[in-house]
């Protein structure tokens, strides 16, 4: 190519690049070459571009270790890449039950050493708030927390130390408890699934969100109503996305990422989805598509009901009779018998019946009494309420029953506090079109039998609350332990609840709690009004933060306490979103980086009890050694995981080498696929009738209505033209740990969004900055900028959780785009379930352009 | 003494402007956009210097060398203006390179698709040929008396040359753009002929600045170039304010490239875009008209002033702004960028100036330019 | 051994989860993890994939990577050759030891699919070094790889079998701005 111009070789100089840059500055250079010399210049350069050139080869490969990932609770299998003695990499493992990998993952080589690690304990040295710390050793830092606490526990009790968590070590929880002597180890689910888990053990007997989930893999049609998919477990995604017969909708008020592919996306208005659900459930039965058999034989469907909702029992028509042996209206012999004995049962039996004491009670079937719920919310009626036309209930509740759709039963739920009745008619939905625990419809998951990590247990008259490893501690050492917690004092069903831990920090109500470990977790991002947050840390005598990076909450902490995080330690669990029983393993991937000095939060938990109340650790099998860590690691971590694995495969029937080996070389063991079509068809659910209970009698003995109802979200609707919705969920990218990490500043959407509609009305643009105050909390106002996207329905403003708004001071000087955005927790004011105790996290707003 | 003090002057001026090139190249930032002011600042050098040769020697190929000859003794002042401004067109361009010592690389890989590639060879051919036609000037001159040199036919061969590879230089370079179907804007046909046009103007305008002052006290000298430059800066401003009209409308009925062209029309860049129009296309041709009616050497310079920095703000608004929009891979979906002059930037061009100022002078000091002048020593040399 | 790889994203999958951003800036841009502004060009990390959304009517997304033209741009307009078609591999590849850093590629590509590396001031785009390494051993691009949603295929064009000619022959594909001649070499199913 170079002949074009370059025609004449007239000179030869012998000059190397070098000696060429040297001698001459380029423009000189470029004057002193004489297009004959150019030819020269030509294969000059080109022999030392091939001599600069790299072998290709030099590339080093990194070294993967299968793993699990904690970077946000899901626990999904990896294969973690080490080179260089750090970790660079994250894949999934191929043929793992529940296969990474989103975008948390793909960060974890930014977390190891990263800037906003605690790398070494810390304690307060300024006002708590200021967040000023010092570096102390180990040894004095927990000396001084087990002093306090002895302090504490001598004013006020055992029970005034409370524990709060999420994911990260709780299956350790139970074990706190009772080291500390408290009963209140409170998780974070009254923000989270609570909602949904005691629909579930209502409805199908099993609260856990991932003990029963949509067959993503065989689905045909899948309904998401409160559940984005796209925001968590990424397991589930590939099976869906792997099953190309799917065809997924998602009823959300913002388009979750999912609908960017396929999946139809029907905006509704926040707070909406009982009545959403309702409808549909009014057209599969007005319609008749409903599947009578299933409902017949495997639900409480046909149970007759009473005038007062309790249902019709043995005991109501005989003397003698089961109080807990339900009746139904058998067609074939026109009778009332007990459900078990009928052949068919009718499900639109109403009538009158003579009871025992000859008194006449007039009963109507729990199926009868849904339709008749159900009729509230006719399509024009939700359509009304929802804001999604009839046209679209009535096609999705065709194509629901046509397709035997599964509705996914939801997880990160808590938003509006309504979802309760919401995941209830989610579950009835699923029930209509018979499609539990069958192939592509809600399925449960086949038990691991991972035993749990204490346990009580009675021998010779005494009980003893016994751990896995072998270790045991008699009852008069625990009595505080087993009492009810402050949170379930309060509310009935609760599983976790923390505001009532708040409520006793600052009130005393019902009793006064102290010292707060703070473990893994976040209440100031994941608890409403975290004003209220921070005021119960003021007051607190002792607060410890547990964690891996530096959070929000560590500003009001007393003591910092590094932890591990999931590449430096072990650990061995159930796999926890897959359908089948399957132990997956954490493993210790690489030593600490070499400045840090963390610990497992399990070790300081001891390492403090040990001090504070030696004879409770030692009952709880610890030893003095262990306060050597290298010793925890080797025997203590070891011992526990040995117990487990023992455990496992005594149940399960298989070498325990061969589950160690299968651990080690692919991060899993799967103990048994999932078997369809077992509850409740062979063996009973965790009802009181033992089958799926449309009308859930459970609730009808907490006080609570069985069937599920519309009423507004727990917060004063928007009504002026400047008044919004504000929802929030979390993206592919968020979890505590990963918002504060580099890439956030780039992937995280910290922008307000709002629909275009709404911005042309208000004269907003993309970008511009508006004030965000809450209705219900006034006062409480952040600043945002806005996105302006059809992504969001008109009239509600949409904000990532758990991403932006941070106010510690450290994130402020290090991670200043963690700073932009909302942290909706503090516009969203505290309103409880009165029995279930969940909470909304949305709320509504007042915004004004700056 | 006087001219060692000159001398000595200029030579600090080029190492001061050696020093803040380097001192910027070592202070380089990525932006948004890819190509900064020192683009649109090499080409206002390569422009100003080929428009420069274009206008003063061009007419001679017809001619026209003026009533007495004056344009031919106008050649070597042109002529070293022009090889002269080239250089810091290079140094601009180099050092907005990441590896400028790598420009050898266009030489030995060259790739004739490649229009930057040519850009190098023109540029070379260019300024060898300037030099060429400066020494043989020059030397053909050292053998005649004083006074206004002679008509010679090597002249003209290399003149034809010269004009040649210009009209390539500017036109090719207009191509190194309109050939880039990432910015709409860019790739129209109307930038052959707006970079022509813009390039005579800057010429003209740069030779009548130049001239102006080096012939300070020569009023025949000087009417002459108020006279000739203050036509050309006049006529080829029209060509060129019509010419902008036409791109404009071309883009109106192109709606991707509009978006552009708007934005120098009512949108950020607007004030930047009208504000040089009026000065050089409105207020420049008026001082230059003033300046031929009443043989003013002042208003010519003013006119020149004006018309350098418009056709400087032109080359940037021409450059930057379409480089603010690209149309996404999905359609209807445009992702906009921001530009501001970076420090390196500023210290780079600023190097290239005083590079530009010290060579301009140090040629006046050291060469035989004005008519009169004539090589005593090494044969170029005054 | 010749061949002709090219790649597949498909956007009715993708959950926008960014993994294939994350992985693909970690591995072949590891010195610049800390870097606060890594990537200015695009506003975004140092990464090889750019998120392009749109906001308006029905919301839409692609994350976007080199396309791996036959007829690039960006080897047009490259002044040294630096910038070259591999024909033993089909990548469009950069040769730095000859990038002089003039980015014309990088206003040349239609896509942007290019980005300025803010220490080497040189063009950086897909596919990187740890990719390269990964396919020499016959393992899957990081961004193939790590794809949780079976959004992203990559493989031999050439080769009637590659998972990539069968998706290809399945879904409705479509290739991106290809009325400018460029030829790409990344298909796109459209969401």
């Amino acid at each position: 190519m170079g002949d074009i111009i370059l025609k004449n070789e007239q000179e030869k100089i012998k000059l190397t690049r070098r000696d060429f840059l040297k001698t001459a500055a380029f423009t000189a250079l470029a004057l002193s070459i004489p297009s004959g010399g150019l030819k020269l210049l030509e294969s000059l350069t080109e022999s030392e571009a091939l001599s600069e050139q790299a072998p290709t080869s030099a590339q080093p490969l990194p070294a993967y270790i299968a793993t699990s990932c904690g970077m946000c609770g899901g626990s999904c299998g990896i294969k973690v890449g080490i080179l260089n003695n750090k970790p660079v990499a994250a894949v999934p493992i191929e043929g793992h039950p529940q296969p990474g990998l989103c975008g948390r993952a793909a960060m974890l080589p930014w977390l190891y050493d990263n800037a906003l690690r605690l790398k070494k304990p810390m304690k307060r040295v300024g006002n708590r708030g200021e967040g000023s710390f010092q570096e102390i050793p180990w040894d004095q830092a927990l000396n001084e927390i087990a002093s306090k606490l002895k302090e504490i526990v001598s004013k006020y009790g055992y029970k005034s130390i409370a524990i709060t968590y999420h994911d990260c070590w709780s299956s350790y929880i139970p074990l706190f408890t009772y080291l500390f002597g408290t009963p209140n180890g409170i998780p974070h689910v009254s923000t989270c699934h609570l909602a949904g888990s005691a629909a579930r053990s209502q409805v199908l007997g099993i609260a856990g969100p991932n003990l029963v989930d949509p067959d993503y893999e065989n689905a045909s049609y899948l309904l998401l109503i409160g559940r984005s998919l796209s925001t968590g477990i990424m397991g589930q995604v590939q099976r869906a996305r792997s099953n190309s017969k799917l065809r997924i909708v998602v009823v959300d008020p913002r388009m979750p990422e999912i609908s960017f592919g396929n999946a139809e996306w029907i905006p509704i208005i926040p707070g909406t989805d009982p009545a959403f659900v309702l409808s549909l459930i009014n057209v599969i039965i007005e319609e008749g598509l409903y599947d009578a058999n299933f409902l017949k034989k495997y639900t409480n469907a046909p149970f007759l009901i009473k005038q007062d909702g309790k249902p019709l029992t043995e005991a109501d028509v005989k003397q003698g009779g089961s109080s807990t042996t339900y009746m139904v209206y058998d067609s074939s012999s026109s009778s009332i018998v007990p459900y078990t004995s009928a052949s068919q049962p009718d499900l639109n039996y109403q009538g009158n019946v003579t009871l025992a004491d000859g008194s006449t009670a007039s009963v109507k079937t729990a199926f009868l009494l849904l339709k008749d719920r159900a009729s509230q919310y006719s399509p024009s009626n939700a359509s009304k309420i929802t804001g999604v036309d009839e046209d679209t209930i009535r096609r999705i509740a065709r194509e629901f029953a046509l397709y035997r759709g599964v509705a996914d039963d939801t997880w990160y739920a808590a938003k509006n506090g309504n979802e309760y009745d919401a995941v209830k008619g989610i579950l009835i939905l699923n029930a209509l079109v018979g499609n539990i625990d069958a192939m592509g419809g809600l399925v449960f998951q086949e038990s691991a039998g991972i035993p749990s990590i204490i346990t009580l247990v009675t021998s010779g008259g005494k009980t003893y609350a016994k751990t896995i490893y072998g270790a045991s501690m008699p009852q008069e050492m625990f009595a505080d332990s087993t009492q009810k917690r402050v949170d379930q004092l309060k509310y009935k069903l609760t599983l976790g609840t923390f505001d009532a831990v708040l409520d006793a920090i600052l009130k005393d109500d019902p009793y006064p709690i102290r010292a707060l470990f703070v473990i893994g977790t976040t209440p100031i991002l994941r608890d409403m009004n975290a004003s209220k947050v921070i005021e119960a840390y003021k007051k607190l005598d002792l607060v410890v933060f547990i964690n891996v990076l530096y959070q929000d909450d560590a500003d009001y902490a007393d003591y910092i306490l590094p932890d591990t995080t999931f590449l430096e330690r072990d650990e061995i669990f159930a796999t926890k979103w897959t359908p089948h029983a399957v132990v997956q393993m954490t493993r210790k991937v690489i030593e600490p980086p070499e400045d840090s000095d963390p610990r497992e939060a399990v070790w300081a938990m001891f390492e403090i009890a040990r001090r504070a109340f030696p004879e409770r650790a030692y009952a709880l099998g610890w030893k003095d050694e262990y306060a050597d860590y290298s010793k925890f690691e080797s025997q203590f971590v070891p011992s526990v995981i040995d117990a487990i694995l023992n455990s496992v495969s005594s149940k399960w029937n298989v070498s325990k080498d061969r589950i160690k080996q299968e651990l080690e070389t692919n991060g899993f063991y799967l103990l048994k696929r999932k078997s369809y079509y077992s509850r409740p068809y062979k063996s009973p659910v965790g009802t009181p009738s033992g089958r799926v209970e449309i009308y859930p009698l459970a609730a009808l003995a907490s006080g609570l209505d069985p069937l599920p109802s519309y009423s507004p979200p727990a917060y004063t609707l928007p009504s002026a033209p400047n008044e919004f919705y504000l929802v929030n969920s979390k993206s592919p990218t968020t979890s505590l740990t990963a918002t504060i990490l580099e890439p956030s500043k780039f992937l995280e959407d910290r922008k307000v969004w709002m629909n275009p509609k709404d911005a042309s009305r208000l004269g907003i643009s993309d970008g511009d900055a508006i004030e965000i105050e809450s209705i219900d909390l006034p006062g409480a106002k952040v600043i945002a900028e806005v996105r302006v996207t059809n992504r969001v329905r008109e009239g509600v403003l949409y904000t990532r959780a758990q991403a932006g708004g941070r106010r510690a001071k450290k994130l402020v000087a290090m991670r200043h785009f963690s700073t932009n955005g909302v942290n909706p927790e503090f516009l969203a004011k505290v309103s409880l379930h009165p029995i279930i105790g969940y909470g909304a996290t949305n709320c509504s707003v007042r915004i004004r352009k700056l | 003494m006087k001219r060692i003090f000159a001398v000595t002057l200029s030579l600090i001026a080029l190492i001061v402007g050696l020093v803040l090139g380097i001192v910027g190249f070592g202070r380089k930032e990525v932006g948004e956009i890819a190509w900064g002011f020192l683009v649109p600042g090499y080409m206002f050098f390569a422009m100003t210097a080929a428009g420069a040769a274009l206008v003063t020697l061009a007419p001679s190929l017809f001619g026209y060398e003026g009533r007495d000859g004056e344009l031919r003794s106008l050649r070597k002042l042109a002529l070293w203006f022009a090889a002269g401004t080239l250089i810091p067109s290079w140094f601009l361009i180099l050092l907005d390179l990441s590896n400028p010592g790598g420009f050898i690389y266009i030489f030995s890989g060259f790739n004739p698709d490649s229009r930057i590639a040519w850009m190098a060879a023109l540029y070379l051919t260019t300024f060898v040929v300037l030099i060429a036609e400066l020494i043989y000037a020059i030397v053909k001159e050292s053998k005649e008396a004083e006074g206004v040199p002679k008509k010679a036919m090597g002249a003209i061969i290399l003149t034809m040359i010269g004009t040649v590879v210009e009209l390539m230089l500017v036109s090719n370079l207009s191509q190194v753009f309109g050939v880039i179907q990432t910015f709409p804007a860019w790739h129209g046909s109307y930038m052959v002929a707006i970079f022509i046009s813009t390039s005579l103007v800057l010429g003209a305008a740069g030779m009548g600045l130049f001239g102006s002052l080096v012939m300070k006290g020569r009023e025949k000298e000087r009417r002459f170039i108020t006279s000739y430059y203050g036509k050309m800066l006049i006529a080829a401003s029209l060509a060129l304010a019509f010419l902008l009209f036409w791109a404009f409308l071309s883009a109106y009925f192109d709606p991707m490239a509009w978006i552009s062209f708007k934005k120098m029309l009512d949108g950020s860049y607007s004030i930047a875009f009208w504000s040089a129009a009026f000065i050089g296309l409105v207020i420049s041709p008026i001082l230059a008209g003033i300046a031929l009616s009443r043989k003013s050497a002042a208003s010519l310079m003013a006119s020149s002033a004006l018309s350098l920095i418009f056709g400087l703000t032109l080359l940037y608004l021409l450059i930057i702004v379409p480089q603010t929009t690209f149309f996404e891979v999905i359609p209807g979906v445009v992702r906009e960028s921001t530009y501001a002059i970076g420090t390196a930037e500023i210290l780079i061009a600023l190097g290239g100036a005083f590079i530009w100022g010290a060579l301009i002078a140090l040629g006046f000091i050291l060469l035989p330019l004005l008519p009169e002048e004539r090589a005593r020593k090494l044969f170029i040399f005054k | 051994m010749m061949v002709r790889y090219g790649f597949l994203y498909d956007e009715s999958r993708c959950i926008s989860c960014y993994a294939c951003i994350v992985a693909c800036s970690s591995n072949n841009y590891p010195e610049l993890m800390e870097d606060p502004n890594p990537n200015i060009f695009w506003g975004t990390m140092a990464t090889n994939i750019r998120i392009v959304i749109k906001e308006q009517g029905r919301p839409e997304q692609i994350l976007l990577s080199c396309q791996h033209c036959e007829r690039p741009p960006c080897v047009e307009v490259c002044p040294t050759g630096a910038s070259h078609v591999d024909r033993s591999n089909g990548f469009v590849e950069i040769d730095y030891d000859k990038c002089i850093g003039c980015k014309a590629c990088i206003t040349a590509c239609p896509y942007n699919a290019r980005w300025i590396h803010p220490i080497k001031l040189k063009p950086m785009k897909c596919i990187g070094d740890a990719c390269k390494a990964r396919i020499a051993k016959g393992e899957m691009p990081f961004c193939v790889e790590v794809c949780p949603a079976e959004a992203r295929v990559f493989g031999d064009l050439d080769d009637p079998n590659s998972e990539i000619n069968k998706r290809i022959a399945s879904a409705k594909t479509v290739k991106i701005k290809e009325y400018l001649g460029t030829e790409p070499k990344f298909y796109v199913v459209r969401g």
